[in-house]
């Protein structure tokens, strides 16, 4: 495990990193096991095109990222967990409604 | 055996994690602290971002880069789509035309860079010595418009002959019965191009336009041979933005730039993607 660890320390792992990364790795990994157990056609919700999980999924995170983004340029570095309930929401609607 | 082509896609998947999602991890891990030579990182959370999304320059780099690859779409896609048309179908002009029209693509991006240097040095270039010829004073290092004009004109001048092949090959795809039917039904050359030739293109311009976009969005070595990014920032474009970063050593700033960038060449190609498959989709219903 040290090895390990020692090998990787020019990756700058953090704890931010890797909640990220084992959030998406995860996300992948369920929506896979998801779909081979109750496979899901494209349907139509709000979006303007129709959608699987995996797309909304996708939509999500991009516009997450851009939410992020467009909440740092207004607000800063700050308030965060204010930022976060707001992607809570979207990210609950687009993959329910969209 | 229903695993068997995973077994098979196996050493693709671990060749590609190791050199795409690696570095990729690691910009994103750099791009979360801050570093300087000689010290330890320390970690700033989403500090880096909120620097860049404030920063003027950064701003100023992204919609310098947009305009850019909007531009160049809009004159390399119809340009080669012309060209293409323009092209003998058969006989031994063929291979001469295709061979001539991919030259420009073999020249190496560096060569590119130093050929068209040469071209428009105001001292000895031929195209100010040209343009004086028609009263304009023509000043690659001196006038903004001059710069950002000129590597639009390389960029167009090397990558519309891909555009032009692509369509060509398109083209040479649709069977001749389609123009047969058009010209029985009376159609003009217009519209036979307009219902036969475009929508039987639209697969290989979705290509062609997804590849230019993201290529026209990494431009690089063209402004940093041409013009250094200058006069002021007038050609200082993203990749170049991010390159000047990180050769300063500012590296956790650098990678929160470069995330950005990503993020922006993955939206606007999915959202080309999208636009381009639904309105094809539309067609055929």
């Amino acid at each position: 495990m040290e090895w390990i660890i020692a090998e990787f320390r020019w990756m700058q792992w953090n704890w931010a990193g890797t909640v990220f990364f084992l959030f998406l790795v995860l996300s992948i990994a369920g929506l896979t096991l998801w779909d081979r157990l109750t496979p899901e056609n494209r349907r139509k919700g709000f979006l303007p095109m129709p959608t699987t999980r995996g797309d909304r999924l996708f939509i999500g995170i991009m516009g997450s990222m851009g939410l992020t983004l467009i909440w740092l340029a207004l607000v800063g570095n700050q308030s965060l967990w204010v930022a976060l309930a707001i992607l809570a929401i979207y990210n609950t609607v687009i993959a329910i409604k969209g | 055996m229903r695993q068997r082509p995973w077994l098979f896609l196996l050493p693709t998947l671990i060749l590609m994690s190791i050199s795409a999602f690696i570095p990729l991890m690691a910009v994103i891990n750099y791009s979360l602290h801050t570093i300087f030579a000689g010290s330890a990182p320390e970690f700033v959370g989403l500090q880096n971002y909120a620097d860049v999304m404030s920063d003027a320059q950064f701003r100023g780099a992204l919609i310098r880069q947009l305009t850019f690859s909007l531009m160049a779409l809009l004159i390399e896609i119809p340009l080669g789509v012309a060209i293409a048309l323009c092209l003998p179908r058969k006989g031994s002009g063929v291979g001469l035309s295709l061979v001539l029209l991919g030259v420009p693509l073999l020249i190496p991006y560096n060569v590119v860079g130093i050929v068209w240097r040469l071209f428009t040095q105001s001292d000895i270039g031929v195209i100010p010595r040209i343009l004086s010829l028609v009263g304009y004073d023509y000043n690659v290092s001196l006038n903004a418009t001059d710069a950002f004009f000129t590597i639009l004109l390389v960029d167009v001048w090397h990558w519309t002959p891909l555009v032009v092949l692509l369509a060509y090959a398109g083209l040479q795809a649709i069977p001749q019965t389609f123009y047969q039917a058009a010209e029985v039904d009376g159609a003009s050359t217009w519209k036979t191009f307009r219902y036969v030739t475009l929508p039987k293109l639209r697969p290989v311009l979705t290509l062609g336009l997804l590849i230019r976009f993201m290529d026209s969005f990494k431009v690089y070595s063209e402004p940093l041979l041409l013009t250094g990014g200058g006069p002021g920032n007038a050609t200082t474009f993203m990749s170049l933005f991010v390159a000047r970063k990180a050769e300063a050593y500012e590296l956790g700033y650098a990678g929160a730039s470069s995330i950005i960038y990503l993020y922006v060449v993955i939206v606007m190609s999915y959202i080309l993607f999208q636009f381009i498959n639904r309105s094809s989709e539309e067609r055929h219903r």
